[in-house]
């Protein structure tokens, strides 16, 4: 082979060779010898301790009637919501934001049915072990913030005009114990997640002109499970609940079921295996449009709320305690029925 | 004309270049690919998800198909001073307890089609309108809901119990349920959050298998409102 020749060949190996780090799939997780040449095997690490933001947009929506995308084909998306977003964050936490190909991530501690704590990621069989691409976890405090939505406006097609529904508001929001893990499934498509966390929003405030009649949520706690004042089990009370007491008492809500998996299959003797959140696309579904965004969420915790009112009137608590889902499949678009 | 070094290695350096863009290009975006016109014709032939104002409701309909099986320890809601006479004023409009969703894994509760209808007290345009209920469930579930039902307040269709005739079981803060123990259901589902203070229909009540037209008029006293 001539010099020219040999110069082309190897040019064209050689980018081959390179371009193969880059045609992997796209969130493919790097190998350690990829991972080592960028950072030294400890990925991309992004660390916020104390801070404030302010979020802040003139409106979000969503509407394609009337519109042509370049397909020609609408999706069938008929609405019309926004307003003007607003509100202020204070960041008193310790996050840790690792993007790479994790050996020894932080694990998810879960709870099992014995009230002991199983550390699912550094389970060495586990599937989703050596494929993380990114983890996030807070490691203490947490964010608190308030924002509101000034003006929520729906575009009422009848009447070819605007209609503003009112302000709706958040206050007291707080995030704390935030767990974040997200997943290329071996082999497949799609992704993975597996997340947890606790959420307190003291006050979720929605009002239009007359404040003695806005709908008033407060005390919404989501977590594992609550302290304080027992719900009554029965109908034989003569005074409302006394909420004040509600706390939180451990754990977060997960989303994705971390462990239990082997018992809805019957085989408790395995090791426990995570059924994280999935979403993939699949193309041949036979009922309704074939293609569709596939969602399984399974999930567990609880939610409470102190107390619901609107008009003067006082809805009392709402509680959902001991929530697990294993199988909570979602496909968009549906079948087109139930309309 | 033999080529210099120079050139051969520009040359190849183009070369490089090309294929480590085709090569990157051909493969590199797999994960998030572009439907074909084909499969996009396909999903919007029938999604159908919308957001419209009917009269002083608000309503938006998610065109999505689930398949859900889970359990709940307890469920409550509604616990205020309803003032039934010789009844205690206070209890749970509704209070399931230990449910199962959906049959097994295999067998799940199925969802077609989620409404979420928001209605205010009067016109929708008007300034000092407030919020007088909120309906949400789907017009086609279908599958097995069981638990101990202690307290439920709202109608049932006597098919989703098994049992004959058409008319519902009308309830407040009702143990009824608790005979049966399991709800089959194959019809519509809602859960409704009445906000009007002044109406006798407030407070948090459930309709199963009747569609939505009926979870719109139900009363507790009323005639004929699941025909409607």
């Amino acid at each position: 082979m001539c010099m020219r020749a040999k110069f082309l060949v190897l040019a064209a190996c050689a980018a081959i060779l390179v371009s193969i780090p880059f045609s992997a799939p796209g969130l493919e997780a790097l190998s350690n010898r990829q991972l080592s040449r960028i950072t030294a095997q400890s990925g991309l690490n992004l660390e916020a301790a104390q801070g404030l933001f302010y979020l802040s947009a003139v409106g979000v929506g969503f509407s394609d009637v009337g519109t042509v995308d370049p397909w020609g084909t609408p999706l069938g998306v008929d609405g019309y919501l926004h307003g003007d977003l607003g509100g202020i964050f204070t960041l008193d936490t310790e996050f840790a934001l690792d993007i790479g190909n994790f050996l020894e991530p932080d694990p998810i501690l879960v709870q099992d049915d014995a009230g002991g704590s199983i550390p699912v990621l550094r389970s060495l069989d586990h599937p989703l072990n050596h494929r993380p691409m990114l983890f996030l976890s807070q490691t203490e405090g947490g964010i608190q913030g308030d924002f509101r939505i000034a003006d929520l406006t729906i575009w009422d097609h009848g009447a070819g005009a605007e209609e503003v529904l009112g302000d709706l508001s958040v206050s007291g929001l707080a995030l704390s114990s935030t767990r974040l893990a997200l997943f290329a499934p071996p082999g497949g498509t799609g992704i993975r997640i597996l997340a947890g966390g606790v959420v307190v929003a003291e006050t979720i405030r929605f009002s239009t002109l007359s404040p003695e009649n806005d709908l008033l949520v407060s005390g919404l706690m989501l977590g594992s499970s609550f302290s304080g004042t027992p719900l009554p089990e029965d109908n034989l009370g003569n005074s409302p609940i006394d909420t004040r007491s509600w706390a939180l008492e451990n754990g977060s809500f997960n989303l994705g079921n971390p462990c239990y998996y082997n018992d809805i299959l019957g085989v408790p003797d395995l090791e426990p295996t995570a059924l994280p959140l999935s979403v993939d696309v699949a193309g041949d579904r036979e009922v309704g449009p074939a293609t569709c965004l596939v969602i399984n969420a399974p999930m567990e915790g609880s939610l409470r709320i102190k107390s619901v009112s609107a008009n003067g009137f006082d809805l009392g608590p709402m509680a959902i305690d001991g929530l697990r889902l294993y199988k909570n499949v979602i496909e968009f678009p549906g079948r087109g029925i139930g309309h | 004309m033999k080529p210099t070094q120079a050139a051969l290695l520009i040359r190849a350096c183009l070369v490089f270049l090309t294929v480590f863009f085709l090569g990157t290009l051909s493969s590199g975006v797999c994960k998030t690919q572009i439907m074909t016109d084909t499969e996009l014709a396909r999903v919007t032939g029938q999604g159908t998800t919308n957001l419209v104002v009917e009269g002083n409701t608000v309503r938006l309909f998610l065109d999505m198909h689930m398949e859900t099986y889970g359990t709940l320890t307890s469920g409550k809601a509604g616990y205020w001073n309803r003032g039934i006479p010789d009844d205690p004023a206070f209890g749970w409009d509704m209070n399931w307890k230990n449910v199962v969703i959906g049959e097994s894994y295999d067998t799940p509760l199925v969802i077609d089609g989620l409404v979420l209808a928001v209605e205010f007290t009067h016109d929708i345009s008007a300034q000092d309108k407030s919020l007088a209920r909120i309906i949400i469930g789907t017009n086609h579930m279908k599958g097995e809901i069981s638990g101990d039902f202690a307290s439920t307040t709202g109608a049932v269709n006597p098919e989703v119990l098994g049992l004959g005739g058409t008319d519902p079981l009308v309830m407040i803060r009702d143990d009824t349920l608790q005979d049966h123990s399991r709800l089959t259901m194959d019809g519509g589902f809602f859960l409704e959050v009445n906000l009007d203070g002044q109406s006798p229909e407030r407070g948090v009540r459930a309709l199963m298998g009747y569609p939505e037209s009926a979870a719109v008029n139900m009363t507790f006293t009323g005639t004929d409102w699941w025909t409607q």
